[in-house]
Order: C-alpha cells, then sequence, then structure tokens
C-alpha cells in the first residue's frame, strides 16, 4: 500500500485532542518524546492492557449451602488507540491475539478489552544496540493491515492508514512515498539475516542437547524477562478468600519452580536447565511449530533489563550454530 | 582490573579446586557476566571490572555448586554474603575459596544514560576512581549504583586471597548523597507518598526476591497456599505486604548487596527496605550481618539465659 503524509503538528494536535482515548507504550514515548506529545497515559508492556498483571475473573460467595458465583466485569472506559514499536505490535497481533483470541476458547477478559482498540506502530528510525527483531520476522519498519503505521520522514510524518481510522486529511506525495518505501527496503538489506528457515524443527530434536546445562547455567531464574517480555502470556489462577471470595488470574512464569509442580511434589523442570531451555524452546521452537510465527520479536528487552546479562540472541545463535553442527 | 593477579591466582589454584566463579565481559558493553571458569582455557576470561555487578554468593546455592569445592569472585557485599550463607550452614568452609577483590564501587548504566544519552563504549575510558567520556574526566562516585552509594565496606571483611590491596574505608558521605537519607528525611507523610507510589507500580514478579542471594526457601511465604497469607493480586497493599514480610527475614541477614534492586525491572528501589532494617540492627543489637564468622546473629540465636524474659 503506498503511504501519504502528515505534519509532526497534525499527528501531534491529533494525539493532544483524542488524550483520553491514546495510551503509549514507555519504550515507543522514550523514542518518540520529541515528536508526540508527553502527557499521554503510558503503559510498561503493550501487553498488560490486554492481558492484566492481575485481575479478577468471578465473584464467589457461599450462601447457605449453594455457591454464588458471578461473573466480574470492569465498566471502566478502555482507550481506542495504542502507540506502540513495530516489534510490541507483532507481539500482540501475532502472539498474545493468537493466544487468547482462538475462535473455540477465547479468553474474554482479554478479548473484551483487545477489541475495538486500534494500534498506531510507529516505525524505529534507531536500531538500539540489543534489538533483533529482523532475526524472527520483525522489522523496524514492520506493518499491519489491520493497523495505523508512521514514520517519521523529513519533517514529515509518513502514514499508513487505509481505513482512515485517524481522520487526518494526509497529503499525497508519490514521489516521496516511494522514497520512504526504498529506504525501507534497502534498509532491510543490511539488517542481520532471520533465522534459517527450518530452525523450530531442529530446535525441537535438540531438546536433550547438553550444551542447554552450559548455557542456563548464569540464570537466576528470576523472572524478570518474562514479565516484561511483551509476548509472554503465562498465568496462574488463584482463589482469594474461603467463603467468599474472587478467583484471580495473575501473570506466571516458566522461570519459577512453582511453575510446574505438581500436587505430588513432583516436580519435571526441578532445575534452571530445564526452565530456560523451556523459555527459550516455547518461543522458538513450540510456538513457531504451532503457529507459524516465533514467539519472540526480538525487541530486546529481556537483554536490556537482565541483571546478570543472560542473552537470548546470543543463546539462540549459539544454538543455530549447535542444529547446523 | 586484576586481570594480572586474576589469571596468576587462577592457575595456581585450578585443581586444587573444580571451578572459579567469576566474571567475564558480557554481551553488551558495561555489563559483565558470571563465568564459571572450570578449564585452562577459560582462565583468559576471568576479569573484574566497575561491571562486576552481580552478587556471585547466589551461585553457591545451585545444586551442582553445592557438592563442589569452588573458588569464588567476591567484593566486599558478596563477602559479607558468603559470610551469611556458611553461618546459616548453606555452603560449608571446606568447599570454599574466598578471592577477594577490593571494590572501588559499580557503575550504574542508567545514571551514565541519564549524563550521556545514547552510550558509545569507545568514549569512555576507565580507570580506578575515575573515567574520562570523550576527553573529560568526571569522578566513578557521581556515577555509582545506588547500594555502592552508600557502602561502608568495599574491602571483604575474610578471604583466602586478596587481588591487589586493600582500599581506604571510604570518607561517611555528604547528607544528600545517601539515598537511605534521603528518604528518611522526608516528612512521613512525604515518606508514605513515596512508598505508596512505588508500591503501586510493582507487578510483583518476584524479581527482587529471585536474584537475592539469601532469599533462598526452597517455599517463600508469598508462594505458600495453606495458609495463604496474602493475595496474589498485585495491588498497593498486598505489595507492600509482601516486601514487608522480605524485609523482616532479612533483618540482620542483609548485607546491602543490592541484587534485589538491580533485578527489578521496573527499577523501584526496593532495597530500601532491607536497608533500613539493617539500620535497626545496628542501632539496636550493633550488629552487622557477615562481617565475621563468630558474632553470632541477633534475630537467629537463642539462648536459655537471654536477659528478656518475653523470649525465654
Ligand atoms: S534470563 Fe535474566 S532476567 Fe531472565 S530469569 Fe534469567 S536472570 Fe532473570
Ligand atoms: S527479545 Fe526477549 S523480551 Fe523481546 S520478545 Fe524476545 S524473549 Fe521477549
Ligand atoms: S516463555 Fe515461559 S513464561 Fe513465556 S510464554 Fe513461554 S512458557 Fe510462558
Ligand atoms: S522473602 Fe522470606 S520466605 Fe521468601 S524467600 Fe525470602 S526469606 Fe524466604
Ligand atoms: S522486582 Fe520490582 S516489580 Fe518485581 S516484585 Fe520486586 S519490586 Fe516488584
Amino acid at each position: 500500500m503506498k503511504g501519504k503524509f502528515v505534519t509532526h503538528e497534525q499527528v501531534f494536535t491529533w494525539m493532544e485532542r483524542e488524550r483520553g482515548l491514546v495510551v503509549i507504550t514507555e519504550r515507543a514515548q522514550k523514542k518518540y518524546h520529541h515528536l508526540l506529545p508527553s502527557h499521554l497515559i503510558t503503559v510498561k508492556t503493550a501487553k498488560e492492557l490486554f492481558f492484566s498483571p492481575w485481575e479478577a475473573v468471578y465473584r464467589y460467595t457461599l450462601q447457605g449451602k449453594t455457591w454464588v458465583i458471578e461473573e466480574k466485569v470492569e465498566h471502566s472506559s478502555f482507550p481506542s488507540f495504542l502507540v506502540l514499536l513495530p516489534c510490541e505490535a507483532k507481539a500482540i497481533l501475532e502472539v498474545t491475539d493468537v493466544n487468547f483470541m482462538t475462535e473455540d476458547t477465547p479468553d474474554l477478559g482479554y478479548a473484551r478489552r483487545r477489541r475495538g482498540v486500534t494500534l498506531i506502530i510507529v516505525g524505529c528510525e534507531r536500531i538500539e544496540q540489543t534489538c533483533f527483531c529482523s532475526l524472527v520476522g520483525c522489522s523496524p519498519f514492520w506493518r499491519h493491515r489491520e493497523s495505523v503505521f508512521l514514520f517519521p520522514w523529513k519533517g514529515h510524518f509518513y502514514l499508513e492508514d487505509g481505513e482512515e481510522k485517524l481522520s487526518l486529511s494526509p497529503f499525497e506525495d508519490p514521489q516521496k512515498a516511494q522514497a520512504v518505501e526504498t529506504f525501507f527496503a534497502e534498509t532491510i538489506c543490511t539488517l542481520p539475516l532471520p533465522l534459517p528457515a527450518n530452525f523450530p524443527e531442529k530446535l525441537y530434536a535438540h531438546f536433550d542437547d547438553p550444551l542447554w546445562q552450559k548455557m542456563a547455567w548464569h540464570c537466576v531464574n528470576c523472572g524478570a524477562c518474562t514479565y516484561l517480555c511483551p509476548t509472554c502470556y503465562c498465568f496462574d489462577l488463584s482463589v482469594d478468600g474461603k467463603l467468599r471470595g474472587l478467583t484471580l488470574h495473575t501473570w506466571d512464569s516458566c522461570m519459577f519452580p512453582k511453575f510446574t509442580l505438581h500436587a505430588s511434589s513432583h516436580n519435571p523442570r526441578p532445575t534452571g536447565k530445564e526452565r530456560v531451555r523451556q523459555r527459550v524452546m516455547h518461543k522458538f521452537s513450540y510456538f513457531p511449530l504451532r503457529n507459524k510465527y516465533y514467539g519472540c520479536v526480538g525487541c530486546g528487552v529481556c537483554r536490556e533489563i537482565c541483571p546478570v546479562n543472560w542473552d537470548i540472541k546470543e543463546v539462540v545463535e549459539g544454538m543455530v550454530r549447535q542444529v547446523e553442527r | 582490573m586484576y586481570e594480572r593477579a586474576l589469571t596468576e591466582l587462577a592457575s595456581k589454584i585450578l585443581g586444587e579446586v573444580e571451578g572459579i566463579i567469576g566474571y567475564a565481559p558480557g554481551s553488551l558493553p558495561f555489563h559483565m557476566r558470571p563465568f564459571l571458569c572450570q578449564r585452562e582455557e577459560d582462565i583468559a576470561c576471568l576479569s573484574f571490572n566497575h561491571f562486576a555487578r552481580p552478587n556471585l554468593a547466589r551461585y553457591l546455592l545451585t545444586l551442582e555448586m553445592r557438592k563442589k569445592r569452588v573458588a569464588i569472585v567476591v567484593k566486599g557485599c558478596d563477602a559479607r554474603t558468603v559470610i551469611v550463607l556458611l553461618k546459616e550452614g548453606q555452603v560449608k568452609r571446606e568447599n570454599l575459596y574466598l578471592i577477594g577483590a577490593p571494590c572501588h564501587g559499580m557503575v550504574s548504566v542508567s545514571k551514565l544514560e541519564e549524563r550521556f544519552g545514547v552510550l558509545s563504549p569507545p568514549d569512555f575510558v576507565w580507570e580506578a576512581d575515575t573515567f574520562t567520556w570523550r576527553g573529560e574526566r568526571f569522578a566513578i562516585r557521581d556515577f555509582l549504583e545506588d547500594s555502592c552509594e552508600r557502602c561502608a565496606y568495599p574491602n571483604p571483611p575474610w578471604y583466602d586471597a586478596l587481588l591487589g590491596e586493600e582500599l581506604p574505608k571510604p570518607p561517611v558521605l555528604p547528607g544528600g548523597r545517601d539515598y537511605l537519607g534521603r528518604i528518611k528525611a522526608l516528612p512521613l507523610e512525604k515518606r508514605w507518598e513515596f512508598f505508596a507510589q512505588e508500591m503501586e507500580k510493582c507487578i510483583r514478579c518476584y524479581a527482587c526476591r529471585n536474584s537475592c542471594p539469601l532469599c533462598y526457601c526452597t517455599e517463600c511465604f508469598v508462594d505458600q497456599t495453606r495458609p495463604s497469607w496474602l493475595s496474589q493480586a498485585a495491588t498497593r497493599n498486598e505489595n507492600l505486604f509482601f516486601h514487608l514480610g522480605r524485609s523482616l527475614h532479612m533483618a540482620g541477614r542483609c548485607t546491602e548487596c543490592g541484587a534485589c534492586e538491580r533485578a527489578c525491572p521496573l527499577g523501584i528501589p526496593i532495597g530500601l527496605l532491607p536497608l533500613y532494617v539493617e539500620e535497626l540492627i545496628r542501632e539496636h543489637f550493633a550488629f552487622e550481618a557477615g562481617m565475621n564468622l563468630d558474632t553470632p546473629a541477633p534475630l537467629l540465636t537463642y539462648r536459655e539465659n537471654d536477659p528478656n524474659e518475653f523470649i525465654r
């Protein structure tokens, strides 16, 4: 699709006007604070808007001899637009949506919040040291037909908004639009190549590779990476209260021993090795084998925040070499 | 820093010990990572500098390490942590060889970024107490991690071998730089406001607890279900309950290494709570955790003839 152009002012004013309806991720805010309004509501991760760190699913009470169960539906107003980076958008569209909005058993809370929110993807002018999106099918200019795409270009914003969700009255400039396309294509050619096509299958076969032990060694299983990862979607259900209370839906992580602890006290993932392997396998093998996309979007957040510099990119590249041997 | 001393020592003791837990350059600039040196050819990887942040004592607790005789590189706070682990019977003296590294303080990446924007490694030249950035000189002490800013013990109180020479005891910090002091100086309602705000942010990922080398319980109180002490909902009050609970479990044990707050992905200065508890312990028991093997730890010691009746 050929894009159009809008001025910085137009975008800025539009966001100012729709302020109550626009939410921006902290990473997008950090990157584009000089072009976008500074007081938009920010979220640490995009996923938390739809997949809450904790939420009550049911309220239950024992009345006489019967349990009364009500579904808990929140009625708070919800944003209409979410401004985010390409990798963050891919994580929503091709990972968490795929997981939670299945046809047979959708997650009702997620679907309720997710519906009606338009993603405004702002492409990346600068690639950070921790980014590796091009390895996993994403790119600094990753777009999606149902979402709006913006990219700062020579004093303007390049805009793709086929469905005119933003009502911005952009102007056309086919020559300039062509230049943007060429720039995208040329830049993508300079980025590191994607992982080998059959990597998920090959990795699957290396479940018992002794290399896992070595690679997992220095991860302390703190779980910070999975909580901030835009694609990690694991959750736990717990009850809070005896005769009356709430059924809670809270974030969880495969980094924790309790994640797989059986009632019998057997734990199939007893040490860091099994847990780290699960994190890598889930993202780079199980998820893509089932859903065709990688379960990692290469955003590099986990690389940046890990307190001990455990580096998923390095590990995946190490596994690529290992499976090719 | 200390590379020569480190490699010389490592070549001498490898064999006597099954491995050396130390630091090696990380995959990103301004990061060092924990490294297990087990073979001759690994020795060259061992190094130490202002980015050797992780407290390696954590690694002594893995099953694999508990069975081995290992050497471990320790800064002041890390050595104190090892001493606490020894006192609590988590590790065995005969299985350990402590390589002390007098510490000039660990540099915080976020503080560098605050001052210099996007960081480029070639812009920096590092020395022990200063560094230059594009030729301009700065003092390391202005860019230290919060926990290092107030550190009183850069030298390991106990070691089998020391890299370099002991450093002079750091000067008492002038009022403003000590971050616990800053919070304590606030009036009560401001303090509450500060903590309420921070607790609001916490997502209860438990990264603080999980990276703490002294939070080694097989089942933490927050994970217990019979009874269940707190709700899994990450609300302000429940979060505060978790953190206060954890601080109390740290009383007289926390060595102020800052591992918890460096792990927090939301940048919550969660170390403040255990730090404050340690201050109370100093005040009431004249005790500091991990300074030696002999002084009994105040809250872990029971005596039949305790002068206080309530405890007997
Ligand atoms: S990879 Fe890093 S952030 Fe993730 S659990 Fe391990 S130590 Fe924590
Ligand atoms: S780079 Fe890390 S944080 Fe980002 S999607 Fe991949 S695993 Fe998650
Ligand atoms: S990597 Fe772990 S926490 Fe993340 S989605 Fe997969 S299993 Fe869940
Ligand atoms: S917070 Fe307390 S119960 Fe939990 S691991 Fe730490 S010391 Fe143990
Ligand atoms: S690491 Fe930070 S966000 Fe996570 S539980 Fe601790 S204080 Fe809360």
